[in-house]
């Protein structure tokens, strides 16, 4: 379903480009998106469907640190190579508000005593992040904003779609399971902003 | 006798920690007592103090019917800041430009005397959204 999306809106960017280069840099990016969505939603679905699910709160601590380091990481590139005032600004509140939910993380974590595990979906994410990464700081000027929030709506579907589906049913501690909930709409209201932002690029 | 009441208050936190507690309290005592009254002098053209709390990265509420010269308080919530924001006039020579609150933390708040009804939003959220409306009097 999601894959559909993204998929679909990618479609409808490409129409946006001009020249034929664009249009294959832009059909490969929609490949990795697909590629990306496809594997961690398909782990999500393994996580759904094994009765004892393998994702203990260790782990979950691991990707909810992971996930808001990649978006971190994103908005310091954005700063630095954007020059869209619009792209600025979101780029600054993602490195603010993801700061605030990494730090408020760790500090329920420590809290608890429990040390982040890495697993399967946390290398997913950061591999696809430096890989993106590695694109990002090869381009400039429009293409960058058209990537970074190409990429930005992209990310934060498939980070909603894991927190709902796999982070908030698979976590045992409750003030956890309450953080992640209380975190979400924040990412939803990113969504809608860099939604906003994409229409307008 | 003073420097040792101060003494007592600095060197314990429980005892700090409890006072800033009771002090909350009263806090919430007062707001809300406003508020009631507010909801019962409707028709009485006095001042009225209306909050406006930001949670969960909504106005709430997100219309708020005020007379003129009422007063609204937004109140953060939320672990993000949020700040209130709002186009000014198109037709002016303001075009395009926007006026924009202090960036709130948790906990703080903006206060504004209603003067006319207008749209508004968060700059940094700009999909959360809110709107004052004037109250009409007849
Ligand atoms: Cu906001």
């Amino acid at each position: 379903m999601s894959i559909l999306l993204i998929q679909k809106n990618n479609n409808k960017n490409s129409n946006a480009f001009g020249s034929k280069f664009n249009q294959f840099t832009l059909k490969m990016r929609s490949l990795t998106f697909s590629v990306f969505t496809m594997v961690v939603l398909s782990s999500c679905a393994n996580a759904g469907n094994s009765g004892d699910s393998q994702l203990t709160d260790a782990n979950i601590a691991a990707i909810v640190v992971g996930a808001n380091n990649i978006d971190i990481s994103a908005g310091k590139i954005a700063l630095a190579r954007s020059s869209n005032p619009e792209v600025r600004k979101f780029a600054q509140t993602m490195i603010t508000d993801h700061t605030a939910v990494l730090n408020s993380a760790v500090a329920l974590v420590t809290r608890l005593g429990v040390t982040p595990v890495n697993n399967e979906l946390v290398a997913v994410l950061s591999k696809q992040s430096s890989e993106h990464e590695a694109v990002l700081k090869t381009l400039s000027g429009a293409e960058f904003d058209k990537a970074y929030i190409d990429h930005e709506v992209a990310y934060h579907k498939a980070v909603i779609g894991v927190i709902e589906n796999q982070l908030i049913p698979g976590a045992s501690n409750k003030e956890l399971k309450d953080t992640l909930i209380s975190v979400l709409p924040a990412f939803i209201a990113h969504l809608k902003h860099c939604e906003m932002i994409q229409s307008n690029l | 006798m003073f420097a040792k009441i101060k003494q007592v208050k600095t060197s314990n936190p429980r005892t700090l920690g409890l006072l800033v507690f009771v002090a909350s309290l009263f806090y919430f005592i007062d707001v809300r007592s406003i508020e009631n009254d507010s909801h019962n002098y409707n028709d009485v053209p006095d001042i009225k103090i209306h909050r406006i709390l930001i949670s969960s990265f909504e106005f709430k509420p997100e219309v708020i019917e005020v007379n003129v010269g009422d007063k609204v308080v937004w109140i953060n919530k939320d672990f993000a800041p949020h700040n209130i924001s709002k186009n000014i006039d198109k037709t002016s020579s303001n075009k395009g430009k926007t006026e924009t609150s202090p960036n709130l933390m948790e906990t703080e708040k903006f206060e504004l005397i209603i003067k006319q009804g207008f749209d508004y939003y968060c700059g940094l959220h700009p999909s959360m959204t809110g709107k004052i409306v004037i109250r009409n009097n007849n």
